[in-house]
C-alpha cells in the first residue's frame, strides 16, 4: 500500500473547507495541504498547526545585530584613538544608535530567511497540484493515500461539499 | 458577523467587491501601457536626464556653482534629503505601525504608500552624495578594512545617518517585496506571455498559498512590521539629530526628534493622498479606495499637524525664555529677516490650512484634499528649507552672517530628484500589483455557504 | 580664503563719537571643538599638541564642521583654485591642497610650528619662547598678536593668558578656545 497519490479537492466556501479538514482529520488522512488566497483563521484552527518557529530566526538575528554593533564600534575606536573633542575614545551613548539599528537590519534579514527556508522545508507533505483559482477566490485541499484509498477520500471530500476533485496523473 | 457588518458600515470597501474581482481590478493595471503613460514617462525620464546633467556639471566645476556661500553650507540639498526621507516614513506608518493597531483603513493604500517609502528612500539615499564635496570618496563614510587602518568617526550624526538610512532602505525593501510574495503569485496565475509569466514566476518564490506558507508568512509580517515600527521613530530621530547634536541657534532644540517625526508622518500622508487620488481615478479603483480610506489619512494629518504646530509655538517661547541672545535673535530673523516669506508660507501651509481638515464636509472631498495636500508638501519643504538655510544664515557671530540665494543647478537637481522618484512609480503602477490582494480579501466577508447574509 | 578675519563692531558713544572695535577672529583651536566629534571620517581632530589639526586627503566634503563651527572660521574650497605657472611646482603632490571640496581653516602656521621643532630636535635643545612666529603674529605691526607654547608656565603666552583682562570668545558655549583676547580698556572708562 504505497502512499503515493495526490488527490485536491476545490472548495468555493471556508465552511466547506473545514468540513472537510475535519472529515479528512477524522479518518487518519493528517497529511493535509490547504490551499487559499489569503490567511483564515478558521482553516488554521482546524488544522491545529504549531507556532511558526520563525520567531527564533528573529530573535537570532537581532541579538547578533545588536552584539555586532556593540563590538564593532567598540573595537574600532579602539584600534586607532583618535581624540576629537573632549569626548572619550568610546563613547558609548552614540554608539547606542549604532546598536539600534543593526539589531533591526540584522533581525530582518534572518526573519526573511527564516520564511523562506521555513516555507520550503515541509517534507512529505502532499505535491503541489496547484490550480491557478487558488490565488483568487477557491480553497483547495489536498491530501495523499494509496491508490486503493482514492474512492474513500473522494467520497469524503465531495461529501465536505468539493465541486472538483482531481487525482494526481488524472 | 457583527465584525463584518460593521466594516460594511464604515465602508472600507464596497460591498460590490467580490474575490474574482479583487484580482481583475488589480491585475487589470498591468495591462500594455497607454499612451498617457508613455508620454509621462518620457517627460519624466527629460527631466530626470536635465537633472543628471545639472549634478555632472557641478561635480565637474565644483560646489560652487550651487548658491553655497559662507556661512550656509548646507542647504537645498539637505532639505530634499530631510523631506524625502520623511515622505518615507509615513508609507511604513500606514503598512507597519497601522497594521499593528489593526487599522481597517489602511487596507487598500498601503500597497502605495509602501512603494512610495521604499522610492522616497532611494531618492533621499541621492542626496548625500550630491551634496558630498569630493562625492568620488563617497566609500569612505562606509567602515571598510583599509590598508591605513582608518575607520569611520561613530560619534557624527552623519554616520548614524548612513546606518539608519541604509537600514530603512533594506528593510522596507523587504518588507514591500515580502508584503508583494502572495500578490506577485496571483498575477503569475492569470498573466499568460513568456517574458512576464517567467519574470513574475521567479519574483513569487514559488508561493502556491498553502497553509504553512500563510503560517510563516503571518508571521514573518508581523515580526517585521514590529521591526519597522521603531525603525521609523528612530530613523527620522537620528536624521533630525543631525541638526539637533549641533550647536547652531535654531538646531540645537531637544524637541527635534518627535518633531521631525510628526512632520515626517504629516508630510507623507500628504504625498499619498497626492498619488492615490490620481491613481483612484486614472485606474477607477472607487470601490477599493474609498473615501473611508482618505477621511482616515485626513484624521492621522489633523493629529500630526498640530503637533507640528505645537512645535512651531514652543520653539519661539523656548527661545525666548531662554534668554540667549542668539537664540532670540534667530527667532525674530526667522520672523522678520529676508527670508520672512519662506516662514510665513511654511506657517500657513503647515498650521492654517490643515484646519480646514476639522470640517467633514472638506474631509470627504477628495478634490479638497488633493489640493490640500500639494500645500501641505509644499508647506513641509519650506520647514525644512526654513530650519536649514535661516538657521545657519544667522548664527553666534555676527560678522560671519551671510545671505544664500539658491541656484538654478540645485533647482535643477531637486527636479531631476521629483523625475527619479516619479519614474520609479511609474514603473511600478505598470508592474507591480498597486493593490494587495490578499489582504483586501481577509477584510471582505468570508463565503460561507451556511451564510444568509450577503 | 581669508583663513583669518578681523571683524569690526562700531560702538555709538554719542551721535558726535563712535567707536570701533577689532576683533581677529581666526580658528580657536578650541580644547572643546565642535567641528571635531561631527566630521564622520575623522579628518580633522585634536592633536597631541593641542591644535585642531585638519586633514585635507582625508576631507570628502560634508561641511558639517563648519556648521558646527560656531566662530565659522572654517573656509571651503568650492572650485578647484589653480596656481598660475610656476607656483604649482611648490605644492606637495601627495597632499590635496586646495582641491574643489576640501574644507581648509587656519592651522596656527603648523608648518612654522614644525620647522621650529625640527631645527630645536636637529640642534638637541627645546624650542624657545618666540621662536616659533605664525604670520599673522610677525605681519602685525602693533604686535597685538603672540603665540607660544601654553604649557610652558615662563612663555609670554601663559603670562598674557592669565592677565585680568583676558576673555575666551563665545567661551558659555564651552568651546575651551586656545586663544585669549585681551579686552580693550578705556583709561577714561577706569
Amino acid at each position: 500500500m504505497k502512499i503515493d497519490q495526490t488527490i485536491v479537492g476545490v472548495f468555493s466556501y471556508v465552511d466547506s473547507t473545514v468540513d472537510a479538514i475535519k472529515r479528512l482529520r477524522e479518518e487518519g488522512y493528517g497529511n493535509l495541504r490547504v490551499f487559499s488566497p489569503f490567511p483564515n483563521h478558521e482553516i488554521e484552527d482546524a488544522l491545529k498547526g504549531s507556532e511558526s518557529i520563525v520567531r527564533f530566526f528573529t530573535l537570532t538575528g537581532g541579538t547578533l545585530g545588536a552584539l555586532c554593533g556593540l563590538t564593532f564600534t567598540v573595537l574600532t575606536s579602539l584600534d586607532w584613538p583618535i581624540r576629537t573633542s573632549a569626548k572619550p575614545i568610546v563613547s558609548l551613548p552614540p554608539y547606542m544608535v549604532i546598536v539600534f539599528e543593526l539589531t533591526v537590519l540584522l533581525g530582518s534579514l534572518s526573519t526573511v530567511f527564516g520564511l523562506l527556508i521555513n516555507s520550503r522545508l515541509r517534507r512529505n507533505a502532499p505535491r503541489a497540484m496547484y490550480d491557478p483559482r487558488f490565488s483568487v477566490d477557491k480553497f483547495g485541499v489536498a491530501t495523499v493515500c494509496s491508490k486503493e484509498d482514492i474512492k474513500k477520500v473522494e467520497e469524503i471530500l465531495r461529501f465536505s461539499g468539493a465541486e472538483e476533485v482531481r487525482f494526481e496523473g488524472v | 458577523m457583527d465584525h463584518e457588518t460593521t466594516i460594511r458600515e464604515t465602508t472600507i470597501i464596497e460591498p460590490t467587491v467580490t474575490y474574482s474581482k479583487v484580482n481583475e481590478s488589480v491585475i487589470r493595471m498591468l495591462d500594455k501601457p497607454t499612451i498617457k503613460w508613455l508620454s509621462l514617462f518620457v517627460f519624466d525620464l527629460a527631466v530626470l536626464a536635465f537633472g543628471i546633467f545639472c549634478w555632472m556639471y557641478q561635480i565637474y566645476m565644483g560646489l560652487g556653482v550651487t548658491g553655497y556661500r559662507h556661512p550656509v553650507f548646507w542647504a537645498v540639498y539637505i532639505t530634499n534629503f530631510v523631506f524625502w526621507v520623511g515622505i518615507a516614513h509615513s508609507g511604513t506608518l500606514i503598512s507597519a505601525i497601522l497594521f499593528l493597531f489593526r487599522a481597517r483603513f489602511r487596507m487598500s493604500i498601503y500597497r502605495i504608500s509602501e512603494a512610495m517609502t521604499v522610492f522616497a528612500v532611494l531618492t533621499a539615499g541621492l542626496f548625500p552624495l550630491i551634496h558630498l564635496g569630493r562625492p568620488w570618496n563617497f566609500y569612505w563614510l562606509i567602515p571598510y578594512p583599509n590598508q591605513r587602518g582608518l575607520w569611520i568617526n561613530f560619534r557624527s550624526p552623519l554616520i548614524w545617518d548612513v546606518f539608519a538610512v541604509s537600514t530603512y532602505l533594506t528593510v522596507s525593501s523587504i518588507f514591500f517585496y515580502v508584503g508583494m510574495i502572495p500578490d506577485i503569485a496571483a498575477i503569475r496565475d492569470r498573466v499568460k506571455e513568456v517574458p512576464r509569466k517567467i519574470i513574475y514566476t521567479i519574483l513569487s518564490l514559488g508561493w502556491k498559498g498553502s497553509s504553512w506558507e500563510w503560517s510563516h508568512y503571518t508571521r514573518a509580517y508581523f515580526y517585521l512590521a514590529a521591526f519597522a515600527t521603531p525603525l521609523v521613530l528612530s530613523v527620522h530621530s537620528v536624521v533630525s539629530w543631525d541638526f539637533a547634536m549641533a550647536d547652531v541657534p535654531g538646531w540645537h532644540t531637544t524637541i527635534f526628534a518627535p518633531y521631525f517625526v510628526a512632520g515626517a508622518i504629516f508630510s507623507g500622508l500628504a504625498l499619498v493622498i497626492t498619488l492615490a487620488v490620481p491613481i483612484r481615478k486614472i485606474f477607477h479603483l472607487e470601490e477599493y479606495i474609498t473615501v473611508a480610506n482618505f477621511e482616515g489619512m485626513a484624521k492621522l494629518i489633523i493629529l500630526t499637524g498640530l503637533i507640528v504646530t505645537y512645535a512651531y509655538i514652543v520653539e519661539p517661547f523656548i527661545s525666548w525664555y531662554s534668554g540667549s541672545p542668539p537664540e532670540w535673535g534667530q527667532t525674530v530673523f526667522r520672523a522678520k529677516g529676508p527670508y520672512a516669506p519662506f516662514f510665513w508660507i511654511m506657517v500657513f501651509c503647515n498650521s492654517v490650512i490643515p484646519i480646514l481638515l476639522w470640517f467633514k464636509k472638506i474631509r470627504t472631498n477628495i478634490k479638497a484634499l488633493f489640493i490640500i495636500s500639494l500645500f501641505i508638501n509644499i508647506g513641509m519643504w519650506f520647514e525644512r528649507f526654513n530650519i536649514i538655510v535661516i538657521s545657519l544664515s544667522h548664527e553666534f557671530e555676527p560678522g560671519a552672517w551671510g545671505i544664500y540665494r539658491v541656484s538654478w543647478v540645485e533647482l535643477g537637481i531637486t527636479a531631476g530628484a521629483f523625475a527619479w522618484f516619479f519614474m520609479f512609480f511609474l514603473l511600478f503602477i505598470k508592474t507591480l500589483p498597486a493593490l494587495s490582494i490578499a489582504e483586501i480579501k481577509e477584510i471582505l466577508p468570508a463565503p460561507n455557504k451556511e451564510a444568509k447574509v450577503r | 580664503m581669508s583663513w583669518i578675519r578681523i571683524e569690526r563692531y562700531f560702538e555709538e558713544e554719542n551721535q558726535n563719537d563712535s567707536n570701533m572695535r577689532f576683533i581677529p577672529m581666526l580658528c580657536q583651536h578650541c580644547d572643546n571643538a565642535p567641528c571635531e566629534p561631527v566630521c564622520p571620517v575623522y579628518a580633522t581632530y585634536h592633536n597631541p599638541e593641542g591644535l585642531n589639526v585638519m586633514v585635507y586627503n582625508r576631507c570628502v566634503g560634508t561641511r558639517y564642521c563648519s556648521n558646527n563651527c560656531v566662530y565659522k572660521v572654517r573656509r571651503f574650497n568650492w572650485f578647484t583654485y589653480r596656481w598660475p605657472v610656476p607656483l604649482n611646482w611648490q605644492l606637495n603632490p601627495d597632499v590635496t591642497v586646495r582641491s574643489k571640496g576640501v574644507m581648509e581653516k587656519c592651522t596656527f602656521c603648523v608648518q612654522r610650528i614644525r620647522f621650529g621643532e625640527d631645527r630645536a630636535k636637529d640642534e638637541g635643545r627645546d624650542v624657545r619662547d618666540g621662536e616659533i612666529i605664525p604670520a599673522c603674529a610677525q605681519t602685525c605691526p602693533t604686535k597685538a598678536i603672540v603665540f607660544g607654547d601654553l604649557k610652558d608656565p615662563e612663555s609670554e603666552v601663559s603670562r598674557l593668558s592669565k592677565d585680568e583682562r583676558g576673555y575666551g570668545v563665545l567661551s558659555d558655549l564651552n568651546t575651551h578656545p586656545s586663544i585669549t583676547y585681551l579686552k580693550k580698556v578705556k583709561w577714561d572708562k577706569v
